[in-house]
Protein backbone atom coordinates (compact mmCIF):
# COMPACT_ATOMS: atom_id res chain seq x y z
CA UNK A 1 0.00 0.00 0.00
CA UNK A 2 3.15 2.33 0.92
CA UNK A 3 4.65 1.54 -2.50
CA UNK A 4 1.81 2.05 -4.49
CA UNK A 5 0.63 5.09 -2.61
CA UNK A 6 4.42 6.37 -3.30
CA UNK A 7 4.15 5.24 -7.17
CA UNK A 8 1.07 7.23 -7.24
CA UNK A 9 2.83 9.91 -5.70
CA UNK A 10 5.51 9.35 -7.94
CA UNK A 11 3.57 9.72 -10.94
CA UNK A 12 1.57 12.52 -9.96
CA UNK A 13 4.87 13.90 -9.37
CA UNK A 14 5.89 13.62 -12.60
CA UNK A 15 2.22 14.62 -13.47
CA UNK A 16 2.81 17.70 -12.35
CA UNK A 17 6.29 18.44 -13.51
CA UNK A 18 4.82 17.47 -16.86
CA UNK A 19 2.10 19.92 -15.98
CA UNK A 20 4.68 22.63 -14.95
CA UNK A 21 6.59 22.45 -18.19
CA UNK A 22 3.77 22.46 -20.41
CA UNK A 23 2.17 25.51 -18.47
CA UNK A 24 5.18 27.10 -18.77
CA UNK A 25 5.79 26.35 -22.53
CA UNK A 26 2.37 27.31 -22.99
CA UNK A 27 2.94 30.77 -21.11
CA UNK A 28 6.24 31.22 -23.43
CA UNK A 29 4.11 30.80 -26.37
CA UNK A 30 1.56 32.56 -25.22
CA UNK A 31 3.81 35.34 -24.25
CA UNK A 32 5.76 35.24 -27.64
CA UNK A 33 2.26 35.79 -29.49
CA UNK A 34 1.31 38.67 -26.91
CA UNK A 35 4.37 40.11 -27.29
CA UNK A 36 4.74 39.65 -31.35
CA UNK A 37 2.09 42.23 -33.28
CA UNK A 38 0.92 41.16 -36.71
CA UNK A 39 2.91 41.52 -39.75
CA UNK A 40 1.78 41.16 -43.67
CA UNK A 41 4.47 39.85 -45.98
CA UNK A 42 4.18 39.82 -49.60
CA UNK A 43 7.06 37.62 -51.43
CA UNK A 44 7.21 38.36 -55.58
CA UNK A 45 9.58 36.22 -57.78
CA UNK A 46 10.95 35.88 -61.25
CA UNK A 47 13.92 33.50 -61.82
CA UNK A 48 15.28 33.29 -65.65
CA UNK A 49 17.57 30.87 -65.15
CA UNK A 50 17.81 28.37 -61.95
CA UNK A 51 20.60 26.52 -60.54
CA UNK A 52 19.02 23.13 -60.97
CA UNK A 53 22.14 21.06 -59.32
CA UNK A 54 22.62 23.77 -56.66
CA UNK A 55 25.89 26.22 -56.77
CA UNK A 56 28.46 23.15 -56.28
CA UNK A 57 31.45 24.52 -54.82
CA UNK A 58 31.00 28.05 -56.25
CA UNK A 59 30.52 31.08 -53.58
CA UNK A 60 28.04 33.67 -53.55
CA UNK A 61 27.83 37.48 -52.30
CA UNK A 62 25.02 39.36 -50.86
CA UNK A 63 25.21 43.32 -50.80
CA UNK A 64 23.67 45.75 -50.10
CA UNK A 65 22.49 49.03 -52.18
CA UNK A 66 23.78 52.34 -50.49
CA UNK A 67 23.56 54.68 -53.35
CA UNK A 68 20.21 56.32 -52.85
CA UNK A 69 20.78 59.82 -50.59
CA UNK A 70 17.89 59.14 -48.43
CA UNK A 71 17.88 55.36 -46.99
CA UNK A 72 20.71 52.64 -47.45
CA UNK A 73 20.23 48.87 -47.41
CA UNK A 74 20.80 48.03 -43.80
CA UNK A 75 24.13 46.07 -42.92
CA UNK A 76 22.22 44.18 -40.43
CA UNK A 77 19.52 42.79 -42.95
CA UNK A 78 22.24 41.78 -45.27
CA UNK A 79 23.69 39.69 -42.94
CA UNK A 80 19.99 38.14 -41.89
CA UNK A 81 19.40 36.86 -44.99
CA UNK A 82 23.20 35.07 -45.09
CA UNK A 83 22.34 33.52 -42.04
CA UNK A 84 19.06 32.42 -42.87
CA UNK A 85 20.39 31.13 -46.17
CA UNK A 86 23.68 28.92 -44.39
CA UNK A 87 21.31 27.72 -41.34
CA UNK A 88 19.50 25.73 -44.13
CA UNK A 89 22.12 24.95 -46.21
CA UNK A 90 25.62 24.68 -45.02
CA UNK A 91 26.87 23.76 -48.73
CA UNK A 92 26.33 27.51 -49.66
CA UNK A 93 29.11 29.37 -49.33
CA UNK A 94 27.99 32.93 -48.64
CA UNK A 95 30.95 35.62 -48.47
CA UNK A 96 30.76 38.00 -45.92
CA UNK A 97 29.35 41.80 -47.05
CA UNK A 98 31.88 44.00 -45.32
CA UNK A 99 34.94 41.41 -45.93
CA UNK A 100 34.09 41.62 -50.04
CA UNK A 101 33.75 45.34 -50.09
CA UNK A 102 36.75 45.96 -47.80
CA UNK A 103 38.75 42.99 -49.94
CA UNK A 104 37.42 44.98 -53.31
CA UNK A 105 38.40 48.46 -52.15
CA UNK A 106 37.23 50.65 -53.89
CA UNK A 107 35.28 48.85 -56.32
CA UNK A 108 32.20 48.29 -54.55
CA UNK A 109 31.53 51.69 -52.64
CA UNK A 110 28.25 53.09 -53.17
CA UNK A 111 30.06 55.95 -55.85
CA UNK A 112 31.73 52.74 -58.21
CA UNK A 113 29.73 49.73 -57.54
CA UNK A 114 28.52 48.09 -60.51
CA UNK A 115 25.06 48.81 -61.52
CA UNK A 116 24.49 46.75 -64.49
CA UNK A 117 25.65 43.20 -65.23
CA UNK A 118 27.28 44.88 -68.03
CA UNK A 119 29.35 46.67 -65.93
CA UNK A 120 31.19 43.39 -64.88
CA UNK A 121 33.18 43.77 -67.61
CA UNK A 122 34.75 47.26 -67.14
CA UNK A 123 35.31 46.29 -63.39
CA UNK A 124 37.12 42.76 -64.79
CA UNK A 125 39.40 45.32 -66.61
CA UNK A 126 41.27 45.41 -63.39
CA UNK A 127 43.89 42.76 -63.32
CA UNK A 128 43.88 42.36 -59.64
CA UNK A 129 40.07 42.71 -59.47
CA UNK A 130 39.53 39.65 -61.94
CA UNK A 131 42.36 37.82 -60.10
CA UNK A 132 40.61 38.18 -56.92
CA UNK A 133 36.97 37.35 -58.38
CA UNK A 134 38.41 34.42 -59.36
CA UNK A 135 40.02 33.23 -56.58
CA UNK A 136 36.62 33.59 -54.43
CA UNK A 137 35.09 31.31 -57.48
CA UNK A 138 31.97 33.50 -57.34
CA UNK A 139 29.30 32.24 -59.42
CA UNK A 140 26.53 34.78 -58.50
CA UNK A 141 26.40 38.43 -56.59
CA UNK A 142 22.88 39.32 -55.52
CA UNK A 143 22.41 42.88 -54.72
CA UNK A 144 19.31 43.65 -52.43
CA UNK A 145 18.20 46.94 -52.58
CA UNK A 146 15.35 48.76 -49.71
CA UNK A 147 15.14 49.15 -46.23
CA UNK A 148 12.53 49.26 -43.37
CA UNK A 149 10.99 52.60 -42.31
CA UNK A 150 8.36 53.85 -39.67
CA UNK A 151 5.17 54.45 -41.66
CA UNK A 152 2.82 55.60 -38.58
CA UNK A 153 2.86 56.50 -34.40
CA UNK A 154 0.53 57.72 -32.16
CA UNK A 155 -0.56 58.08 -28.65
CA UNK A 156 1.82 59.26 -25.55
CA UNK A 157 3.73 57.85 -22.77
CA UNK A 158 4.64 59.55 -19.88
CA UNK A 159 7.45 58.58 -17.75
CA UNK A 160 8.45 59.69 -14.17
CA UNK A 161 11.43 59.44 -11.67
CA UNK A 162 10.94 60.19 -8.36
CA UNK A 163 12.98 58.96 -4.97
CA UNK A 164 10.64 55.80 -4.39
CA UNK A 165 11.39 54.24 -8.12
CA UNK A 166 10.14 54.66 -11.56
CA UNK A 167 7.57 54.35 -13.79
CA UNK A 168 5.34 54.81 -17.19
CA UNK A 169 1.89 55.29 -18.00
CA UNK A 170 0.50 55.56 -21.53
CA UNK A 171 -0.46 53.94 -24.80
CA UNK A 172 2.10 53.97 -27.78
CA UNK A 173 1.90 52.27 -31.61
CA UNK A 174 3.71 52.49 -34.41
CA UNK A 175 3.84 51.04 -37.82
CA UNK A 176 6.85 49.80 -39.68
CA UNK A 177 7.23 48.68 -43.45
CA UNK A 178 9.90 46.96 -44.82
CA UNK A 179 10.26 47.01 -49.00
CA UNK A 180 13.46 44.89 -50.28
CA UNK A 181 14.34 43.87 -53.96
CA UNK A 182 16.99 41.39 -54.39
CA UNK A 183 18.61 40.98 -57.98
CA UNK A 184 20.77 38.12 -58.84
CA UNK A 185 23.67 38.07 -61.37
CA UNK A 186 25.20 35.37 -62.79
CA UNK A 187 29.17 36.28 -62.83
CA UNK A 188 30.00 33.96 -65.43
CA UNK A 189 27.47 34.72 -67.83
CA UNK A 190 27.53 38.32 -66.59
CA UNK A 191 23.58 38.39 -67.20
CA UNK A 192 20.37 38.94 -64.58
CA UNK A 193 18.93 35.48 -63.78
CA UNK A 194 16.35 36.32 -61.25
CA UNK A 195 14.60 39.56 -59.18
CA UNK A 196 13.08 38.94 -56.06
CA UNK A 197 10.55 40.84 -53.65
CA UNK A 198 9.93 41.01 -50.29
CA UNK A 199 7.45 44.06 -48.74
CA UNK A 200 6.24 43.41 -45.11
CA UNK A 201 4.22 45.83 -42.70
CA UNK A 202 3.05 45.41 -39.34
CA UNK A 203 2.10 47.28 -36.07
CA UNK A 204 3.49 47.59 -33.52
CA UNK A 205 2.09 48.38 -29.40
CA UNK A 206 3.56 49.53 -26.09
CA UNK A 207 0.65 49.73 -23.54
CA UNK A 208 2.70 50.89 -19.99
CA UNK A 209 0.86 50.70 -16.76
CA UNK A 210 4.00 51.16 -14.60
CA UNK A 211 6.56 48.89 -16.57
CA UNK A 212 6.34 49.74 -20.66
CA UNK A 213 5.03 46.64 -22.52
CA UNK A 214 6.54 45.93 -26.05
CA UNK A 215 4.74 44.36 -28.55
CA UNK A 216 6.49 44.35 -31.36
CA UNK A 217 6.12 43.57 -35.02
CA UNK A 218 9.04 41.76 -36.58
CA UNK A 219 8.98 43.47 -39.80
CA UNK A 220 11.94 43.41 -40.83
CA UNK A 221 12.78 39.66 -39.49
CA UNK A 222 9.98 38.55 -41.79
CA UNK A 223 10.98 40.25 -44.91
CA UNK A 224 14.53 38.82 -44.20
CA UNK A 225 13.18 34.88 -43.63
CA UNK A 226 10.90 35.76 -46.88
CA UNK A 227 13.81 37.15 -48.95
CA UNK A 228 16.02 34.29 -47.67
CA UNK A 229 13.64 31.29 -48.17
CA UNK A 230 13.49 32.55 -51.78
CA UNK A 231 16.68 32.97 -52.68
CA UNK A 232 17.22 29.32 -50.78
CA UNK A 233 14.95 27.92 -53.77
CA UNK A 234 17.03 29.50 -56.28
CA UNK A 235 20.55 28.21 -54.77
CA UNK A 236 20.44 25.02 -53.05
CA UNK A 237 19.26 22.03 -54.65
CA UNK A 238 18.21 20.83 -51.47
CA UNK A 239 15.40 23.01 -51.32
CA UNK B 1 33.41 73.32 -15.56
CA UNK B 2 33.55 74.69 -12.02
CA UNK B 3 30.49 74.17 -9.90
CA UNK B 4 29.34 75.24 -6.69
CA UNK B 5 26.27 73.51 -4.73
CA UNK B 6 24.28 75.62 -2.33
CA UNK B 7 21.38 74.84 -0.26
CA UNK B 8 18.42 76.92 1.03
CA UNK B 9 16.53 74.04 2.68
CA UNK B 10 13.91 74.98 5.41
CA UNK B 11 13.18 72.36 8.05
CA UNK B 12 9.84 72.20 8.93
CA UNK B 13 9.32 71.48 12.96
CA UNK B 14 7.32 68.54 12.83
CA UNK B 15 10.39 66.45 10.38
CA UNK B 16 8.64 64.82 8.20
CA UNK B 17 7.65 67.65 5.85
CA UNK B 18 10.81 69.47 3.67
CA UNK B 19 10.83 71.46 1.44
CA UNK B 20 13.17 73.97 -0.43
CA UNK B 21 15.28 75.10 -3.45
CA UNK B 22 18.63 73.55 -3.95
CA UNK B 23 20.79 75.54 -6.54
CA UNK B 24 23.73 74.96 -8.63
CA UNK B 25 25.85 77.99 -9.53
CA UNK B 26 27.76 76.93 -12.94
CA UNK B 27 30.70 77.84 -14.95
CA UNK B 28 31.28 75.97 -18.01
CA UNK B 29 34.73 76.86 -19.62
CA UNK B 30 34.72 76.10 -23.37
CA UNK B 31 37.97 74.92 -24.65
CA UNK B 32 37.73 77.18 -28.31
CA UNK B 33 37.24 80.55 -25.76
CA UNK B 34 33.95 81.07 -24.66
CA UNK B 35 32.30 79.96 -21.73
CA UNK B 36 28.90 80.41 -20.03
CA UNK B 37 27.66 80.68 -16.10
CA UNK B 38 24.84 80.66 -14.66
CA UNK B 39 22.20 79.11 -11.89
CA UNK B 40 20.16 76.13 -12.12
CA UNK B 41 17.83 75.60 -9.50
CA UNK B 42 15.86 72.90 -8.42
CA UNK B 43 12.38 73.38 -5.87
CA UNK B 44 12.21 70.08 -4.16
CA UNK B 45 9.61 69.37 -1.13
CA UNK B 46 9.72 65.12 0.53
CA UNK B 47 8.17 63.52 2.60
CA UNK B 48 10.53 61.18 5.07
CA UNK B 49 9.02 59.64 8.20
CA UNK B 50 12.38 58.50 8.62
CA UNK B 51 14.53 62.24 8.98
CA UNK B 52 16.19 65.05 7.04
CA UNK B 53 18.87 62.34 6.06
CA UNK B 54 16.55 60.32 3.47
CA UNK B 55 15.19 63.59 2.35
CA UNK B 56 18.67 65.30 1.11
CA UNK B 57 19.82 61.78 -0.29
CA UNK B 58 16.24 61.48 -2.12
CA UNK B 59 17.05 65.53 -2.69
CA UNK B 60 20.88 64.71 -4.16
CA UNK B 61 20.03 62.06 -6.14
CA UNK B 62 17.24 63.97 -7.92
CA UNK B 63 19.38 66.82 -8.47
CA UNK B 64 22.17 65.06 -9.20
CA UNK B 65 19.75 63.62 -12.64
CA UNK B 66 18.41 66.98 -13.36
CA UNK B 67 22.18 68.27 -13.49
CA UNK B 68 22.73 65.54 -15.86
CA UNK B 69 19.92 66.13 -18.15
CA UNK B 70 20.94 69.74 -18.54
CA UNK B 71 24.65 69.41 -19.09
CA UNK B 72 24.40 66.65 -21.82
CA UNK B 73 21.72 69.66 -23.61
CA UNK B 74 24.46 71.83 -23.97
CA UNK B 75 27.93 69.75 -24.14
CA UNK B 76 30.70 69.67 -26.26
CA UNK B 77 30.63 66.64 -28.59
CA UNK B 78 34.15 65.34 -29.56
CA UNK B 79 34.87 62.89 -32.09
CA UNK B 80 38.14 61.88 -33.31
CA UNK B 81 37.14 60.34 -36.37
CA UNK B 82 38.89 56.59 -36.62
CA UNK B 83 37.59 53.14 -38.73
CA UNK B 84 38.74 50.42 -41.45
CA UNK B 85 41.04 51.42 -44.68
CA UNK B 86 41.54 48.79 -46.87
CA UNK B 87 44.14 48.98 -48.92
CA UNK B 88 42.96 49.51 -52.45
CA UNK B 89 43.10 46.43 -55.14
CA UNK B 90 44.40 48.08 -58.53
CA UNK B 91 47.37 47.84 -60.79
CA UNK B 92 49.98 50.87 -59.28
CA UNK B 93 50.91 53.53 -61.44
CA UNK B 94 54.34 53.77 -62.34
CA UNK B 95 54.99 56.69 -60.04
CA UNK B 96 57.26 57.30 -57.60
CA UNK B 97 55.46 59.98 -55.28
CA UNK B 98 56.18 61.90 -53.14
CA UNK B 99 53.48 63.07 -50.19
CA UNK B 100 53.02 65.67 -48.10
CA UNK B 101 51.02 66.33 -45.56
CA UNK B 102 50.92 69.78 -43.99
CA UNK B 103 50.39 70.55 -40.63
CA UNK B 104 46.74 71.52 -41.23
CA UNK B 105 46.04 68.45 -43.00
CA UNK B 106 47.65 66.27 -40.18
CA UNK B 107 46.00 68.05 -37.97
CA UNK B 108 42.67 68.99 -39.42
CA UNK B 109 39.48 69.50 -37.34
CA UNK B 110 36.11 70.88 -37.89
CA UNK B 111 34.39 72.66 -34.76
CA UNK B 112 30.67 74.17 -35.07
CA UNK B 113 29.93 76.18 -32.23
CA UNK B 114 26.17 75.41 -30.78
CA UNK B 115 24.09 78.50 -32.02
CA UNK B 116 21.54 77.75 -29.10
CA UNK B 117 21.20 75.97 -25.76
CA UNK B 118 19.35 72.94 -27.44
CA UNK B 119 22.35 72.01 -29.73
CA UNK B 120 26.16 70.75 -28.86
CA UNK B 121 28.97 72.31 -30.22
CA UNK B 122 30.61 69.73 -32.03
CA UNK B 123 34.42 69.06 -32.85
CA UNK B 124 35.30 66.87 -35.70
CA UNK B 125 38.72 65.33 -35.57
CA UNK B 126 40.19 64.36 -38.91
CA UNK B 127 43.84 64.37 -39.36
CA UNK B 128 44.99 61.49 -38.46
CA UNK B 129 42.36 59.22 -40.07
CA UNK B 130 42.98 61.60 -42.97
CA UNK B 131 46.47 60.71 -43.31
CA UNK B 132 45.88 56.61 -42.19
CA UNK B 133 42.95 56.78 -45.43
CA UNK B 134 45.97 58.61 -47.61
CA UNK B 135 48.80 56.94 -46.79
CA UNK B 136 47.21 53.65 -47.42
CA UNK B 137 45.06 54.29 -50.62
CA UNK B 138 48.63 56.23 -52.11
CA UNK B 139 50.80 53.38 -51.12
CA UNK B 140 48.18 50.74 -53.02
CA UNK B 141 47.53 53.48 -55.61
CA UNK B 142 51.47 54.37 -56.78
CA UNK B 143 54.70 51.84 -57.28
CA UNK B 144 56.76 53.87 -54.77
CA UNK B 145 55.35 56.65 -52.47
CA UNK B 146 57.65 58.75 -49.87
CA UNK B 147 56.28 60.96 -47.18
CA UNK B 148 58.35 64.22 -47.69
CA UNK B 149 58.75 66.55 -44.86
CA UNK B 150 56.50 69.94 -45.15
CA UNK B 151 59.13 73.00 -44.25
CA UNK B 152 58.43 76.69 -43.27
CA UNK B 153 58.10 78.44 -47.15
CA UNK B 154 61.61 80.33 -47.09
CA UNK B 155 61.32 84.06 -46.90
CA UNK B 156 60.64 85.63 -49.89
CA UNK B 157 64.00 87.36 -51.55
CA UNK B 158 65.02 91.30 -51.50
CA UNK B 159 63.94 93.45 -53.73
CA UNK B 160 65.78 92.97 -57.37
CA UNK B 161 67.13 96.39 -58.69
CA UNK B 162 65.60 98.00 -60.83
CA UNK B 163 67.87 97.22 -63.84
CA UNK B 164 67.95 93.46 -62.91
CA UNK B 165 65.65 90.85 -65.30
CA UNK B 166 62.38 89.38 -63.36
CA UNK B 167 62.38 85.69 -61.88
CA UNK B 168 60.96 83.97 -64.77
CA UNK B 169 58.59 82.01 -62.14
CA UNK B 170 58.73 82.95 -58.51
CA UNK B 171 59.01 79.24 -56.85
CA UNK B 172 57.99 78.68 -53.76
CA UNK B 173 58.91 75.36 -52.09
CA UNK B 174 57.51 74.58 -49.16
CA UNK B 175 58.74 70.85 -48.41
CA UNK B 176 61.84 68.98 -48.06
CA UNK B 177 64.11 69.10 -51.28
CA UNK B 178 66.04 66.35 -50.57
CA UNK B 179 64.06 63.70 -52.47
CA UNK B 180 64.03 65.17 -55.41
CA UNK B 181 66.21 63.02 -57.37
CA UNK B 182 64.02 59.62 -56.42
CA UNK B 183 60.45 61.11 -56.76
CA UNK B 184 58.43 61.93 -60.20
CA UNK B 185 56.32 64.62 -58.37
CA UNK B 186 54.82 65.54 -55.40
CA UNK B 187 51.63 65.59 -54.23
CA UNK B 188 50.08 68.06 -51.53
CA UNK B 189 46.17 67.18 -50.28
CA UNK B 190 44.45 69.36 -48.62
CA UNK B 191 41.21 69.63 -46.79
CA UNK B 192 39.21 72.90 -48.27
CA UNK B 193 36.04 72.42 -46.69
CA UNK B 194 33.97 70.10 -44.54
CA UNK B 195 30.15 70.48 -43.99
CA UNK B 196 28.16 68.02 -41.39
CA UNK B 197 24.67 67.32 -40.70
CA UNK B 198 22.51 65.64 -37.90
CA UNK B 199 19.28 64.40 -37.68
CA UNK B 200 18.63 67.36 -35.35
CA UNK B 201 19.59 69.61 -37.92
CA UNK B 202 17.88 68.55 -40.84
CA UNK B 203 14.94 66.17 -39.50
CA UNK B 204 16.08 63.07 -41.73
CA UNK B 205 17.19 60.81 -39.91
CA UNK B 206 20.70 60.55 -41.73
CA UNK B 207 23.83 61.73 -40.27
CA UNK B 208 25.86 63.12 -43.10
CA UNK B 209 29.52 64.88 -43.53
CA UNK B 210 30.43 66.32 -46.85
CA UNK B 211 34.49 66.84 -47.64
CA UNK B 212 36.26 69.20 -50.84
CA UNK B 213 39.80 68.60 -50.85
CA UNK B 214 42.35 70.51 -52.82
CA UNK B 215 45.15 68.97 -54.43
CA UNK B 216 48.49 70.27 -55.47
CA UNK B 217 50.41 68.14 -58.06
CA UNK B 218 53.95 69.70 -58.14
CA UNK B 219 57.80 68.45 -59.54
CA UNK B 220 60.32 68.33 -57.14
CA UNK B 221 61.33 72.05 -57.95
CA UNK B 222 58.38 72.93 -56.89
CA UNK B 223 56.38 73.96 -60.57
CA UNK B 224 53.24 73.66 -60.96
CA UNK B 225 51.97 70.12 -63.04
CA UNK B 226 48.13 70.65 -61.75
CA UNK B 227 45.69 71.87 -58.92
CA UNK B 228 42.07 70.38 -58.89
CA UNK B 229 39.87 69.65 -56.20
CA UNK B 230 37.30 66.74 -55.72
CA UNK B 231 34.50 66.22 -53.38
CA UNK B 232 33.78 62.97 -50.93
CA UNK B 233 30.38 62.26 -49.32
CA UNK B 234 29.22 59.90 -46.45
CA UNK B 235 26.13 59.33 -44.79
CA UNK B 236 25.15 57.13 -42.44
CA UNK B 237 21.55 56.25 -40.65
CA UNK B 238 19.94 56.58 -37.34
CA UNK B 239 20.14 53.37 -35.30
CA UNK B 240 18.81 52.12 -32.13
CA UNK B 241 21.38 53.25 -29.60
CA UNK B 242 23.48 54.32 -31.52
CA UNK B 243 25.04 58.10 -30.35
CA UNK B 244 25.34 61.13 -32.29
CA UNK B 245 29.10 61.26 -31.98
CA UNK B 246 28.98 57.12 -32.98
CA UNK B 247 27.09 58.18 -36.38
CA UNK B 248 29.42 61.15 -37.08
CA UNK B 249 32.61 58.56 -37.02
CA UNK B 250 30.59 56.15 -39.35
CA UNK B 251 29.56 59.13 -41.48
CA UNK B 252 32.89 60.47 -41.57
CA UNK B 253 35.09 56.80 -42.29
CA UNK B 254 32.35 56.82 -45.24
CA UNK B 255 33.12 59.87 -46.41
CA UNK B 256 36.66 59.48 -46.31
CA UNK B 257 36.49 55.70 -48.36
CA UNK B 258 34.48 57.98 -50.52
CA UNK B 259 37.36 60.07 -51.44
CA UNK B 260 39.84 56.96 -52.37
CA UNK B 261 37.00 55.45 -54.51
CA UNK B 262 36.58 59.25 -56.19
CA UNK B 263 40.66 60.03 -56.33
CA UNK B 264 41.26 56.27 -57.53
CA UNK B 265 38.87 56.44 -60.59
CA UNK B 266 39.58 60.67 -61.19
CA UNK B 267 43.54 61.08 -61.06
CA UNK B 268 44.13 59.80 -64.73
CA UNK B 269 41.31 61.83 -66.21
CA UNK B 270 42.59 65.57 -64.56
CA UNK B 271 43.62 66.58 -68.05
CA UNK B 272 46.88 68.12 -66.64
CA UNK B 273 47.64 64.83 -64.59
CA UNK B 274 46.84 62.80 -67.87
CA UNK B 275 49.22 64.97 -69.94
CA UNK B 276 52.05 64.51 -67.39
CA UNK B 277 51.41 61.03 -67.02
CA UNK B 278 51.76 60.91 -71.08
CA UNK B 279 55.16 62.70 -71.07
CA UNK B 280 56.60 60.57 -68.35
CA UNK B 281 55.66 57.78 -70.13
CA UNK B 282 57.59 58.65 -73.29
CA UNK B 283 60.54 60.22 -71.59
CA UNK B 284 61.05 56.79 -69.77
CA UNK B 285 60.56 54.93 -73.67
CA UNK B 286 63.27 57.41 -74.92
CA UNK B 287 65.61 57.11 -72.09
CA UNK B 288 65.30 53.43 -72.48
CA UNK B 289 65.90 53.42 -76.10
CA UNK B 290 69.07 55.40 -75.28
Amino acid sequence: MVGRLRKRAKYDNRALVGAGRASFNAAAFTLLLLTSGCVTSTVDEMVFNEPIEGIGDASVVILGRRHASDYETEFDFISCVSKHITARDSSIEIIDEIEFVNTLYPWFEPRTAPLRPNDIDRLMLQKPVAEQIAALKLEYMIWVDGSTVQTNSAGSMTCGVGPGGAGCFGFGTWGNASDYEATIWDFTDKAEVGRLNTSTSGQSYMPAVIVPIPIIAPVQGTACDGMGDQLLEFLSSKH
Amino acid sequence: MEVLLSDSMTSDPRRIHKSGTWSLDYMALDPRRTHKSGTWSLDYMALDPRGLEVACGAAVRMLLLTCATLLAACSTKEVAVSGNFPAPLLEPLPVTLGVVYEPEFSGHEFYDEAKGRAESTWIVKTGEAQVEMWSQLLDGMFIQTVNVAPVEAPVEAEEPAADAEPPVTPTLVKFDTSFNEELDAILIPRVDELQYAIPAHTNVKVYEIWMRYAFELVRTNGDPIAEWTMTAYGKTPTAFLRSDEAAVNLAAVVALRDAGAHFITSFQKVPEVAQWLEDLESERSTTTAL
